[in-house]
């Protein structure tokens, strides 16, 4: 990389061609406010507030549009710069409601922090209160909001939804005074858009509000943590933002939050309500809450009595817990399988287990996306298909079509010269996928990547690869014929793969039901023992997603610790058996399909969520 | 979906560009020849013709103030409200021009005669306040000015 030097307020800094002095500036820690530009977005230059003063050309530039070159010399605190800046904010004041005190984005707002450090503190304009009004169309949705008078037109929206998410959902109205944000199609809801929440986020005002968080709090009450989301495969770098439980917010989760990555989507912005309702926190034998030794030495009372026992893993899993459950598989004999144990290891054992990242996308000129509808799958990988994009098996109106893709046989797979990345849906039909993949393995340029529906479901492969797992529909044959004595389910993925009912009606003759679900209600009403299982923020561990290999954090008040009591129920209970492998070759039934806003049994409990989905379908049925 | 004779003119009008969005606004024109204003349910038709984005579409529509997504009216009366006018008085303009045609903005009177239309600079700030009639511009010289100006147009 080619380097330049430049002075930036009488300081040098050697710094590489092709950037623009805000980056640099940011880079080096020199305070320059703004408002329109974003990292991950293009530079759009229409808030003006960024201006420094350019020695060289003896005037004042935008630092966002403006590329170092050798020998600039800069200054961002020249009286010139201060006297503009502080014009700029009274024309920006000047239409602005200055209603703070109802506005969700105090706090956290750019005009509000800005207006206190660098702007006039006086009216220069003559307009009233009253005239601070402008016409705005409804967006028409039940979950965002947007205020057309506190909007300061930095096209920071519009931008996110075109460039990063792609959804393409909103455009400006009008020109000058009377700009405004619309959706191309109203209701928001049921448009292309996906509810990601990404424009409620970058919104430097509170010009779009997020309609569930309205009122409910203040933002400078919660405390905020960055984790990672457990909701699917993704693993996004997210913020959770929770109630500390004093008089002012409550103990539990208020909003979730992108980070400046803007990796998010509908199942993370809307979707924190299940960590409000109905959970299982504490341990339960035979309904009644108890202490973790007690469980413990009822667990290990349990295994070492029975004589077949069976452990549903879930993919909502951490790697350490999965590790974990699995030694105690082999010290009792437990026969052990996973919902996903059929189709996904199927297909990992033979394209082979690949560690490519989203952050690897960038090095392939083509995508081939073999999915039903890969944005429904895991909506972020969407986001970072910038380049040709194919189809295989696509469906007419599915979400993918945002990206513009060309429908294709798997025949013609062959003319397409470049790097290229297949994108696999394992939720299809494993013969259809099995062509396809016939006719890449013989290419050098092409890569392939398998989709998991399921949070650390690459985990759970990597961890059981060549252990004597029983497939889940052997599995399940052998509990419709009360084989097990013992059974240890965790999470509700058994529901998602053989239905709800069903699973009710073969879990009911099984003796000792030890159930650990984040739910009170579901499997978990009919558990004998119970047992929390942790959403992020909730536990401690790693898992491979497609952020790569992640460690999460607990920092969540309420948490319960639930890898402490599987290793405690490991180190207790003696015998070296070896797993049990239940012969035979059962076809699983179907497989779950996946909506955008319903992809797995935690989504589906969001009460949020469920208002989304239904209003979709009611709009497409 | 279009007419066939408005479709056959798109379609010149596409084939005309080496990439077929550059030909957004020759389009945009020939619909609201067409049909005098421009119709919503023609953006989408229009945006898969030209490979767009709906909101890209709607955008075009929404920025040029030459574009007309209401009911048309003969004679087109786009009055400035930037900021300039609005220092230089428009709302004096604006209550005139209402008295005078008895409607509100974005209205059209009942003879189908005129159409008020509020827009964004129209580039004579020094003469503010402007209003255009058609493709003409005007200055405000007071409402007594504004019979004699109004009268040209039937």
């Amino acid at each position: 990389m080619e380097k330049v030097k430049i002075k930036i307020d009488g300081k040098e800094f050697e710094v590489e061609k092709g950037k623009t002095i805000l980056q640099v500036a940011l880079e080096n820690g020199i305070k320059i406010p703004y408002f329109c530009y974003h990292p991950r977005l293009s530079i759009a230059g229409a808030c003006r507030m960024c201006i420094v003063y350019v020695e060289n050309y003896k005037r004042l530039l935008i630092a966002c549009n403006t590329r170092v070159e050798e020998g600039l010399e800069v200054y961002t605190d020249h009286p010139l710069v201060k006297e503009n800046q502080a014009y700029i904010l009274q024309a920006l004041m000047t239409r602005h409601p200055l209603d703070c005190p109802i506005c969700d984005k105090a706090g956290e707002c750019d005009l509000q922090n800005h207006g206190a450090i660098y702007g006039p503190q006086e009216q220069i304009v003559p307009i009233s209160a009253l005239e601070k009004h402008r016409d705005y169309t409804d967006w028409e949705s039940d979950f965002l909001e947007y205020y057309s008078n506190r909007c300061i037109v930095c096209y920071r929206c519009t931008r996110v939804c075109d460039e990063v998410i792609g959804a393409k959902a909103l455009y400006v109205d009008e020109r000058g005074f009377h700009s405004n944000i619309v959706p191309a199609v109203r209701p928001i809801d049921t448009s292309s858009c996906e509810m990601c929440g990404a424009c409620v986020y970058v919104c430097p005002v509170g010009a779009i509000i997020s309609k569930p968080f309205k009122f409910w709090t203040r933002s400078w009450l919660l405390k905020s943590v960055t984790t990672n989301c457990s909701f699917c495969p993704g693993g996004c770098d997210i913020r959770l933002e929770y109630g500390v439980g004093d008089w002012r917010s409550k103990e539990k989760v208020y909003r979730v939050k992108p980070t400046d990555n803007i990796n998010v989507c509908a199942r993370a912005f809307f979707g924190y309500d299940v960590f409000n309702e109905n959970r299982l926190l504490q341990p339960e034998i035979n309904g009644k809450k108890c202490e973790k030794d007690e469980v413990v030495s009822e667990i290990v009372k349990i295994l070492e009595g029975s004589k077949n026992v069976g452990i549903v893993l879930s993919p909502y899993l951490p790697n350490e817990v999965i590790e974990t459950v699995t030694e105690i598989g082999e010290k009792v004999g437990a026969s052990v399988t996973s919902p996903v144990a059929d189709h996904l290891f199927n297909i990992l054992d033979e394209v082979g287990d690949s560690d490519i990242t989203i952050e690897d996308f960038k090095n392939y000129e083509n995508f081939v996306i073999v999915s039903k509808d890969i944005t429904s799958l895991v909506p972020v990988v969407s986001y970072y298909l910038k380049g040709n994009i194919y189809r295989i098996f696509g469906e007419e109106g599915a979400r993918d079509e945002k990206l513009n893709p060309i429908n294709i046989e798997d025949g013609e797979l062959k003319n397409i010269k470049g790097r290229t990345l297949i994108i696999v849906d394992p939720l299809l039909d494993y013969k259809q996928i099995s062509k396809v993949i016939k006719n890449v393995k013989r290419k050098k340029d092409f890569d392939i990547l398998v989709v998991p529906r399921d949070f650390n479901a690459l985990g759970l492969y990597r961890i059981l690869k060549g252990k004597n797992i029983t497939p889940f529909g052997t599995f399940t044959k052998a509990l419709k014929e009360g084989y097990f004595e013992t059974l240890i389910i965790f999470g509700e993925d058994i529901c998602d793969y053989i239905g709800e009912e069903e699973t009710y009606e073969l879990i009911s003759g099984i003796k000792n039901l030890i159930v650990s679900s984040p739910f009170s209600d579901g499997i978990s009403e009919r558990a004998h023992v119970k047992i929390p299982m942790a959403l992020f923020g909730e536990f401690e561990g790693s898992a491979y997603t497609f952020m790569g290999y992640i460690n999460f954090e607990r920092f969540l008040p309420w948490s319960f610790d639930q890898k402490i009591l599987w290793e405690e129920v490991a180190k207790n209970i003696t015998g070296e058996k070896g797993m049990t492998l239940l012969e035979g070759k059962e076809d699983m039934e179907k497989l779950p399909g996946v909506h955008l806003y319903r992809n797995n049994w935690i989504t589906k409990r969001s009460a949020l969520l469920g208002k989304l989905y239904e209003k979709v379908c009611s709009v497409n049925a | 979906m279009f007419e066939k004779e408005l479709e056959e003119k798109l379609k010149d009008h596409i084939n005309y560009f080496p990439r077929k969005e550059q030909a957004i606004l020759m389009c945009l024109h020939e619909i609201q020849n067409h049909y005098g204003y421009i119709p919503k349910e023609s953006l989408k038709p229009l945006s898969d013709m030209l490979g767009l984005p709906l909101n890209h579409v709607e955008g075009v529509v929404a920025f040029y103030d030459m574009f007309d997504t209401e009911s048309p009216a003969r004679h087109r009366i786009r009055v400035c409200v930037s900021i300039v006018c609005h220092f230089m008085q428009k709302d004096k303009l604006i209550s005139a021009l209402k008295k005078k045609l008895g409607i509100e903005m974005g209205e059209v009177t009942e003879d189908g005669r005129f159409k008020l239309i509020p827009v964004q600079c129209i580039g004579g700030c020094s003469e503010a306040p402007l209003f255009m009639i058609d493709e003409d511009t005007y200055k405000f010289e007071g409402e007594e000015k504004l019979d004699e100006i109004l009268a040209k147009y039937t």
